[in-house]
């Protein structure tokens, strides 16, 4: 008795902890091992925020990336080495940090 | 909301298979509602696998919305483990290329550690900081 009944309590604690961290991490995100989540796309929920084309629409019904309007089309190369030739214009600026020309889009890029 | 509930597909049953608990799209959600209604652009977040040029088709995403002249999107790559966020002639107004920059290292910080959340609700609110009021 005085052993079984903390040894139970034990258990069930154990169980619990176990339980309920296998299933919150199973979706979590661990660098350097591979991800095999569906793709997901998101908006906010607000009216007039909405996606232009249908090819979209195939994201949220879990395709992959191959299903957005053919993926990266030649213009899509030419466009990513003219985004290479004008960051390498605009060069460093002396923090590390590097930025892209003037064009259409803006923006920047990270990895890690 | 997801693009495919946004087309009246199965947008809201896929997005649970997706890498966010309810918990995390919930403030995935706020994020992105808040960052919307603060600014007046429109931000959107991708999370999947992107072809390379990893920029080029990040750009082709970007081009896909509604008003890319008015939207920012940030395109996550877990499997390549990089970012980009395109911000489109009118948004990259309000939100300068360095700006950007700074938000996609603190995005990938976060990410390193696995916070994919964490990540993009601080980007996100970062760029919307950086845009400031419509």
């Amino acid at each position: 008795m005085f052993a079984g009944i903390p040894a139970a309590v034990i258990a069930i604690i154990y169980g619990l902890v176990y339980a309920t961290s296998s299933a919150s991490n199973s979706k979590r995100y661990r660098p350097g091992r591979p991800f095999n989540q569906s793709t997901v796309w998101f908006i906010a929920n607000t009216p007039g925020a909405a996606i232009a084309g249908h090819a979209a629409r195939e994201i949220g019904a879990g395709s992959g990336s191959h299903a957005l309007s053919g993926g990266t089309a030649d213009s899509g190369a030419t466009t990513h080495g003219a985004h290479q030739d004008d960051a390498a214009e605009a060069g460093h600026d002396g923090s590390g940090l590097t930025t892209v020309g003037y064009g259409e889009t803006g923006g920047a890029s990270d990895s890690w | 909301m997801t693009v495919g509930e946004k087309s009246g597909n199965s947008g809201r049953a896929e997005v649970l298979n997706g890498p966010f608990t309810t918990r995390q799209l919930l403030r995935l959600d706020d994020a992105l509602r808040g960052a919307d209604e603060s600014t007046g652009l429109t931000f959107s977040v991708y999370v999947g696998d992107l072809d390379q040029p990893v920029r080029g088709h990040a750009e082709k995403l970007h081009s896909q919305l509604n008003d890319p002249d008015h939207s920012v999107l940030v395109a996550v790559s877990p499997n390549l483990r990089v970012l980009e966020i395109v911000t489109g002639h009118e948004a990259r107004r309000r939100v300068p290329d360095r700006q950007a920059k700074l938000a996609a290292l603190s995005m990938a910080a976060a990410f390193s550690g696995g916070d994919l959340t964490g990540g993009l609700v601080a980007g996100l609110a970062q760029l919307a900081g950086q845009a400031g009021k419509h």
